[in-house]
């Protein structure tokens, strides 16, 4: 499965490329924010995309507003230091079914990547 | 209509999210408590990492963060050799986003209607570097972790 990361932190990025590494998931692409990651994604096209929610220049929920009127059957988690109600809520009607707080173990990761891998 | 906030309350909540994050990503146990109200100039050496926020209320949190502590976030976070000043930064802004995010997270369910959102966060490092909040409540906060003090600045100002 081809992943697209998006997050404005390095750190964050390089954390889900090695939670990848050997794994069924492939990072084929980084974004540092929305902007970037619309772009990429209809460069891409990947499987699924693990998004940040607050990002510089477009926050994640505008890019996965963005990405799913181009892709309806797009695959986000929605991986941030956020996760109270109203915002998964917010998420759950633009159509993005998954999400994992930061900070999140490898195995969480792989995890949630599993589950929406089939879903 | 969203229930009113004591102020106590938000900064709790920051307490707690920082707590929590520390002993999440380093395993570590820390002790913290308000070391009094905030000052409107607040002067810090070493790495700060701030982190704005806006919703029903908005404010500022403002972390320093001793050097040793930044180091070990960053390895905490990923980093495999001694940190860069620009990898240390950007350990200490992921580490100011994951206390914002868990903090406001808890007063937005507690709070609901609140929709309090943090902004990407900022870092700096240096000496003598000096930062204002005007125009707010603000509250001071020193916690102690196994890696140095950390001091927590949380300024917060009340939407009409």
């Amino acid at each position: 499965m081809r992943v697209l990361v998006v997050d404005d932190s390095p750190l964050v990025r390089n954390m889900v490329k090695k939670a990848c590494l050997g794994s069924a998931f492939e990072v084929v692409g980084e974004a540092r924010n929305g902007e970037e990651a619309v772009a990429l994604y209809r460069e891409l096209l990947p499987d699924i995309v693990t998004l940040d929610v607050t990002m510089p220049v477009k926050d994640g929920l505008s890019a996965a507003k963005e990405i799913l009127a181009f892709d309806p059957h797009a695959r986000i988690l929605l991986l941030s230091a956020m996760g109270d109600e109203e915002l998964l809520a917010e998420a759950r009607t633009l159509g993005i079914m998954s999400s994992l707080q930061k900070p999140f173990t490898p195995q969480a990761l792989l995890s949630a990547l599993q589950d929406l891998s089939r879903g | 209509m969203v229930e009113r906030y004591q102020f106590s309350e938000i900064v709790d909540a920051f307490v707690d999210a920082a707590k929590e994050v520390v002993t999440q990503i380093l395993g570590v146990e820390v002790v913290g408590q308000q070391d009094g109200a905030g000052d409107a100039l607040i002067t810090f050496d070493g790495v700060v990492a701030v982190v704005g926020f806006s919703g029903a209320f908005s404010g500022r949190l403002l972390l320093g963060i001793p050097e040793p502590l930044s180091v070990a976030l960053f390895h905490a976070l990923g980093g495999e050799t001694l940190p860069s000043p620009d990898e240390e930064l950007f350990a200490a802004s992921e580490f100011g986003n994951l206390v914002s995010g868990h903090a406001l997270t808890s007063i937005n369910n507690r709070f609901p209607g609140s929709n309090a959102r943090p902004s990407p966060p900022s870092a700096f490092l240096g000496k003598r570097m000096v930062f204002f909040n005007f125009g707010t409540t603000g509250s001071r906060v020193i916690l102690a972790t196994p890696y140095g003090d950390m001091r927590m600045d949380i300024a917060f100002k009340e939407e009409p």
